[in-house]
């Protein structure tokens, strides 16, 4: 939707300022230059009405406008909220809306970024590889490891901007706080072609590509575990199974043999996760001890790095060639509507039970018994593996609270254990009332959003709401009449009922409302699409216990509140806009994690864009030669491995030091910036904060703690429990991120905007529900 | 349209499935059941008759869902899944009339009227003996009211949650009980329209209810295999009668005595049992009218006062790769050995691991599907469907058949069935070409003889049911084999024989051979070049012998002729030399596919199906046998074709 006019050249020029979204490009019209002139000067409740056609008008392609006011008129000024919003770079409002989503999860960015942690002694790897193996560098798997970088990196960036405007509001009084994504988008752009150009996308087909491969990146750390577990068994040469033993003989053999040191590794790596999750669970984590745990895996891993590099290269050859054959065959440009479970890949076997539901006919065929053991069979593999990690990250746990939670959470099967639930198909004789099951995992629910032909018509269709559209996805269905059903029991055509049950829940549950029609033409797959305007009332909490398999199951609830919605405004799938509302969760918890660096934040705005504007022309180098060629930005790289080192010894001091980490420049966005300029796709973020980090760390701490001082006279500084509490002035409160602009959002005018009453044209599109724990 | 028949014994007198429904006369003291086997049978249930078994009213061709006895028990209606509602004469056992009005599966009766419109179906009616009430019950789990003197709604009972599978109604029709899926007993009021009470006594579904004349007491069955008695006033007053071995399906109240003395049970098994109810009273009065439902009951009866025993059915079976015989195991793990062909049982092989016998009868034969087989009654139906009917051929002398000019003939095996099916209609015997001479020269002893009956081979029993019915399952119309020269029976299968059948039945046109294509190339041990591919042809049951044979004396000699010269010496002796030939072809060379030498005996589909396996056409390699290899030399020449070998 949004877009630029001239969308190639300016984007490409004005890497490094904040690129605006089209919607506001009638009255910004100077923004590359200046954030002076920027306010944001629309009425929230206008706002999707008013974003409309600007962004209609802009884009690419023809779309009508259907309500055409202007923004100007509803101007009004707001001072900032202190949450960061994601600019856009030319029709990537379906991305921002889901990265913020993504962002604001509850458990979501911890999780990515232990899953940083382990994978960064992973990509070192894989850059050496690529160097090295050249031909071999161009498959799969570093790309979907680099998402997994750029999200970290984007994670990073929106803390430090948030943490550094709460410290030091005046700063951002006249400017916007919002941070661009670029690095995601280009790793988005290499992982699919289809997001090349400037075309707008479906929101939920990014949903599904990140999270598949970040799910994908997961699988490739366990397989690296597992597979480094079975080098050292082997190289150890004693059989050993028992993964404690594996430790303790890596202790002793430490430097002698790489694949010993490298289980080490993984051990450690999985003990500081598993340990964080932990402690995530209980108390707010502050971000220092994070980051020691990072630390220690950095120097394990450069020590390894300098020492063991071609047993490494062996292995992994391996590993790339058999994680090639897992990887899913790459989508490619074609947009289907089909592919409602693009990141896991059912046994194939069978025909997912979900194509009921995408074709809305029937499925005859007879679920037997055949093809559940060779489902069964199928995942007994990966159940296996599951296992092993799991085992051996429980196994490191020395304290053990929930055991079986802490599996299921524990760092690689995160993603699974937030978004992945399962559906059980059971199909029951009428006659002996015996039943088949079958079982599929699930990302996420599409529901119809309208009543059309092909679904099952509801006698009072005037009772749209959530739940009818879930009974339509759950709905059970009658095998009767010329399709009957054969049952083994009774060894006869008898009639049956089909029910689709939830089996288990995840964490959080996403809910696409399918509001796009095909209609007319197939011809054009995306302007075909057009969108059908009549939102489901949205509850605000959701109980899925009646569509539950175990509806009494006492240790998990069914009960769901939203936490956060994907609206689109606009007519048709290819245009219109995507917009974020999200509810403040757990605010005091990202304060806390974000004070030790507030103070390097808050330093000038305006430096920052200078050097924004400095870096452009850089983006050809790799980002840590970048970092040491640019004069004056060897402190901003000092700064952040200085943020990490202060970091990790301030456990308990945390006010104190953050008044030593005050000072000098705005560093770390630089150091964000630094990183998505870069366009190597080889490299990721973590690895340069994290070789500067190993190496500058001595030298620089000094330097930052005279800066300290320097900065504690520093008048604008504003107290942590100020800013926290500002912070928390928004918990629980619905803010609407729309690109770059972020507002709050009263839960009436949200409830509004999401019923069926308000005849707008922004409607619900994915809806985020979160469990509520009992 | 297909052709089905059953495998069975001229006299089934056990019940071969579960049974469906039970109806009492107590007028003359006998049980009528509906089986799932498609045979209603009556039984005396005068205790001291040794054998209670009186007759069987066969003519459904599935599952009788359900009888009613009317008419102080002179009628008996039944119900199928064959979707026909059949009116019986309960004296003498035969059938009065058919309906045909249903589309689907006749479910339940209560001197039943058609609901139609209706897109649940209904597993359960009820009607009071007053004739004013008719209640339905269905998978749309709601009861729905009628008045069957005007067919006008009069109203529905929502309250269960599953499929409503069994209703009762008082005399009056003020009240009604239903037993529902989902576990629960229902006392509703139709005066006030609205459940009354809520009876939790089954740990699933209820699936049979009977209840005593003054409405007070209700006997429950179902899929949890218990039956309770349970007080309608005071539903903690609840009696565990008996635990049957299998899910009860129906119940019926012996009502010769108040109270009731004893009560009927039919399950998915095939045994009906009798248990007494004699000790209800005392059993409650000795009791604990106070204990708590949860504490397990101890059921009044173990033993059963009477017993129906039912037959085994057949509930596995295995097509053998002949795809003649079938091998099956029954509820008592009895394996037998059937033959489709001939309609019968070869042999009872007593109880053995069903998989094993499976494995040591297997044989390297590949025959094409010809029929498919049914279990659903327990007993065989083997169905001929006019798509695959016609595909398997065999040789006579495979099949075990002697022709009386002693040549061995291709035969097929679905047409020799189908003739032998039909061979007493009167119509296959009459040959169509005949037809003018025997009309004009009337009928002689000479022409008697002459005109074939049946196959010639063998024959079916005569008392083989035959079932004309729609491809979906509705029947059309059955009768036993020997009833065919009946003047009706002869009249309706002229309407009903559909013109497949009668092509090979009474116009006696064979189907044509399947032909399979080959290659025939020589093998590249022998160093031969590789020849220009001859797409071959010939009847897929061709035997590898014959192929020998033709590579021998069409290749390989040819090719010696011309060497030698002395080509056209010693034609006269032609027979003798073919015989010769195939001798000779045997000791010289020998055939491969994919590198594997084949047996002279296989035919080709057997080669392509368990050798050859792949897709696309087959293709041989012939080679010398390795003592002669320097006998041969490069230059063969390849026959276009395999003319020779088209069986006439």
């Amino acid at each position: 939707m949004p877009g630029l006019l001239n969308e190639g050249g300016v984007v490409a020029a004005v890497v490094g300022s904040p690129v605006k979204k089209s919607k506001l490009s009638l009255k910004f019209f100077q923004k590359k230059d200046t954030k002076r002139a920027l306010d944001f000067s629309e009425a929230p409740a206008e706002d999707n009405d008013t974003a409309e056609p600007e962004e209609t008008t802009n884009h690419d392609q023809v779309v009508p406008m259907p309500c055409p006011s202007s923004p100007l008129t509803c101007e009004k000024h707001e001072s900032l909220v202190p949450f960061v919003g994601l600019n856009n770079l030319g029709n990537t409002c379906y991305l921002n809306s889901i990265l913020q989503v993504l962002y604001y999860c509850p458990g979501f960015k911890e999780a990515i970024k232990s899953l940083c942690l382990l994978a960064k002694l992973k990509d070192k790897q894989q850059e050496d590889g690529a160097k090295n193996e050249g031909d071999t560098g161009e498959d799969t798997l570093p790309v979907s490891m680099e998402l997994l970088g750029s999200f970290h990196s984007i994670i990073s960036s929106v803390e430090q901007l948030q943490s550094s405007f709460l410290l030091n509001p005046e700063k951002y009084s006249d400017g916007e706080l919002a941070t661009p994504p670029r690095k995601l988008l280009n790793t988005l752009r290499q992982l699919n072609p289809m997001y090349e150009g400037y075309l707008q996308h479906d929101a939920q087909e990014v949903l599904q590509c990140i999270l598949a491969n970040i799910q994908e990146a997961c699988d490739n750390i366990k397989k690296e575990q597992t597979d480094n577990q079975k080098d050292s068994t082997l190289s150890n040469g004693m059989g050993e199974s028992n993964h404690e033993d594996d430790g303790s003989s890596n202790g002793q053999l430490s430097g002698k043999r790489k694949s010993d040191t490298e289980a080490g590794n993984a051990k450690k790596r999985a003990k500081s996760q598993s340990k964080s999750k932990k402690n995530e669970e209980n108390v707010p984590m502050t971000r220092s001890k994070r980051k020691s745990s990072s630390g220690i895996t950095t120097e394990s891993s450069d020590q390894r790095n300098g020492t063991e590099e071609k047993e490494q290269e062996k292995d992994r050859g391996s590993t790339i060639e058999e994680e090639k054959n897992d990887s899913p065959p790459k989508e490619e440009g074609k947009r289907t509507r089909r592919g409602k479970l693009g990141w896991l890949k059912p046994s194939g076997k069978q025909p997912s039970i979900f194509s009921k539901f995408r074709s809305m006919g029937r499925i005859t065929s007879h679920v037997g018994g055949r093809g559940e053991t060779k489902e069964k069979s199928d995942c007994s593999v990966q159940e296996k593996q599951e296992k092993d990690t799991s085992e051996n990250e429980s196994r490191t746990q020395e304290v053990k609270q929930s055991l079986e939670k802490n599996k299921e959470q524990s760092g690689l099967d995160v993603l699974k254990w937030m978004f992945q639930g399962q559906l059980v198909l059971r199909t029951r004789c009428l006659e002996c009332e015996c039943f088949t099951e079958r079982r599929e995992d699930f990302q996420d629910i599409s529901v119809p959003s309208t009543l059309s032909d092909d679904v099952s018509p509801d006698p009072k269709p005037e009772l749209k709401t959530l739940k009818w559209a879930i009974s339509q996805f759950a709905s059970v269905e009658r095998i009767m009449g010329e399709d009957k059903y054969f049952c083994e029991t009774c060894n006869h055509y008898t009639e049956a009922e089909r029910s689709l049950l939830f089996d288990k829940t995840p964490e959080v549950i996403t809910i696409h409302l399918k509001c796009f029609a095909a209609n007319g033409s197939e011809m054009d797959p995306y302007a075909g699409l057009s969108k059908v305007n009549t939102p489901l009332q949205t509850p605000l909490k959701l109980s899925l216990h009646e569509w539950c398999a175990q509806p009494d199951s006492p240790d998990r609830s069914h009960h769901y509140e939203l936490f956060a919605v994907v609206m689109h405004s606009g007519v048709t799938i290819s245009s219109g806009h995507y917009t974020t509302c999200i509810r403040m969760m757990d605010l005091h918890r990202t304060t806390l994690r974000l004070q030790s660096q507030d103070e390097d934040q808050d330093r000038d705005r305006e430096d920052d864009t200078k050097q924004k504007k400095e870096e452009v022309p850089q983006t050809e180098y790799d980002d840590g030669e970048v970092s040491f060629s640019l004069p004056g930005r060897g402190q901003n790289v000092a700064r952040v491995s200085t943020t990490i080192s202060m970091s990790s010894k301030s456990v308990s001091k945390r006010s104190s030091e953050g008044v030593g980490l005050l000072g000098g420049q705005r560093s770390i966005t630089s150091y964000e910036l630094s990183n998505s300029n870069q366009t190597n796709p080889e490299k990721v973020s973590g690895s340069a904060s994290r070789a500067a980090g190993s190496l500058l760390q001595n030298t620089v701490k000094k330097e930052t703690e005279e800066e300290g001082v320097d900065a504690m006279d520093d008048g604008t500084q504003v107290s942590f429990d100020v800013a926290l509490r500002n912070l928390l002035d928004f918990e629980g409160k619905w803010m609407l991120f729309d690109d770059s602009e972020v507002r709050l959002f009263e839960e009436e005018d949200f409830l509004r905007a999401c019923s069926p009453e308000t005849c707008s044209t922004s409607t619900p599109y994915l809806l985020f529900y979160k469990r509520v724990s009992q | 349209m297909q052709v089905s028949y059953v495998i069975r014994d001229e006299v089934e007198k056990y019940n071969r499935n579960g049974v469906n429904a039970l109806q009492l006369d107590p007028a003359l003291n006998r049980l009528f059941t509906a089986g799932r086997d498609s045979i209603i049978r009556i039984w005396s249930v005068n205790q001291h008759k040794q054998d209670p078994y009186i007759a069987s009213m066969e003519h459904h061709t599935d599952w009788v869902n359900d009888i009613v006895l009317c008419c102080n028990g002179k009628t008996l209606i039944s119900a199928s899944s064959d979707t026909t509602v059949k009116v019986w004469n309960a004296h003498k056992g035969f059938c009065m009339s058919t309906l045909r009005t249903h589309k689907d599966y006749v479910k339940a009766l209560a001197y039943a009227k058609d609901k139609d419109g209706n897109k649940d179906s209904i597993y359960s009616l009820a009607m009071n003996q007053m004739g004013t009430v008719i209640v339905s019950g269905s998978t749309e789990k709601v009861l729905r009211v009628w008045d069957p003197r005007t067919c006008a709604k009069l109203m529905k009972l929502k309250g269960h949650t599953d499929n409503v599978k069994s209703l009762l109604l008082n005399r009056d029709g003020t009240q009604c009980l239903s037993g529902s899926s989902d576990g629960t007993i229902r006392l509703w009021s139709l005066g006030q329209q609205r459940c009354i009470a809520t009876y939790r006594v089954h740990d699933e579904g209820v699936w049979a209810l009977q209840v005593n004349e003054a409405f007070t007491h209700v006997y429950s069955g179902g899929r949890d295999r218990k039956i309770y008695c349970t007080d309608l006033r005071s539903p903690d007053i609840r009696v565990l009668i008996c635990e049957e071995k299998a899910p009860v399906l129906k119940m019926e109240l012996d009502r010769s005595a108040d109270p009731h003395s004893a009560i009927w049970v039919s399950t998915t098994k095939s045994t009906v049992n009798k248990w007494s109810l004699k000790g209800i009273l005392n059993f409650r009065a000795s009791g604990d009218y106070d204990n708590d439902c949860s504490a397990p009951l101890t059921p009044l009866c173990t033993q059963t006062e009477q017993v129906i025993k039912g037959g085994a059915s057949i509930i596995q079976c295995h097509i053998l790769n002949d795809k003649r015989h079938i091998l099956t195991k029954d509820t008592n793990n009895n394996v037998a050995y059937w033959d489709v062909l001939k309609a019968c049982k070869v042999e009872d092989l007593g109880k053995m691991e069903f998989d094993e016998e499976i494995k040591k009868r297997f044989k390297t034969v590949y025959v094409p599907n010809w029929f498919s087989v049914d279990l659903k009654t327990g007993m065989l139906t083997i169905t001929l469907d006019e798509s695959d009917c016609f595909a398997a051929w065999v040789s006579a002398k495979d099949a075990g058949f002697t022709s009386p000019d002693g040549s061995d003939p291709k035969l097929n095996l679905g047409g020799l069935l189908l003739q032998a099916l039909l061979e007493y209609w009167p119509r296959t015997h009459i040959n169509p070409s005949d037809d003018e001479t025997e009309l004009n020269h009337g009928m002689n002893g000479e022409h008697e003889s002459r005109i074939q009956k049946g196959n010639g081979y063998f024959q079916v029993p005569p008392h083989t049911p035959v079932i004309f019915g729609e491809a979906g399952g509705r029947t059309l119309f059955r009768l036993l084999c020997r009833d065919s020269g009946g003047e009706t029976e002869s009249m309706l299968l002229n309407e009903t024989v559909p013109q497949w059948v009668i092509d090979i039945t009474v116009d006696k046109n064979m189907p044509k051979f399947n032909k399979i294509p080959f290659y025939l190339q020589p093998h590249s041990s022998s160093g031969a070049k590789t020849l220009k591919k001859d797409r071959l042809s010939a009847s897929d049951m061709l035997q590898v012998r014959k192929v020998m044979e033709h590579v021998y004396e069409k290749i390989i000699n040819l090719d010696s002729e011309s060497q030698t010269g002395a080509a056209s010496a010693e034609k006269p002796s032609e027979q003798k030399e073919e015989e010769d030939m195939a001798v000779l072809a045997e000791e010289k060379i020998e055939l491969l596919c994919q590198d594997q030498v084949l047996d002279p005996n296989m035919d080709l589909r057997t080669v392509k199906h368990f050798i050859w396996k792949s897709g696309g056409d087959l293709t041989l390699h012939y080679r010398q046998k390795s003592t002669e290899t320097n006998a041969i030399q490069d230059e063969f020449v390849s026959s276009s074709g395999l003319e020779k070998f088209s069986i006439a």
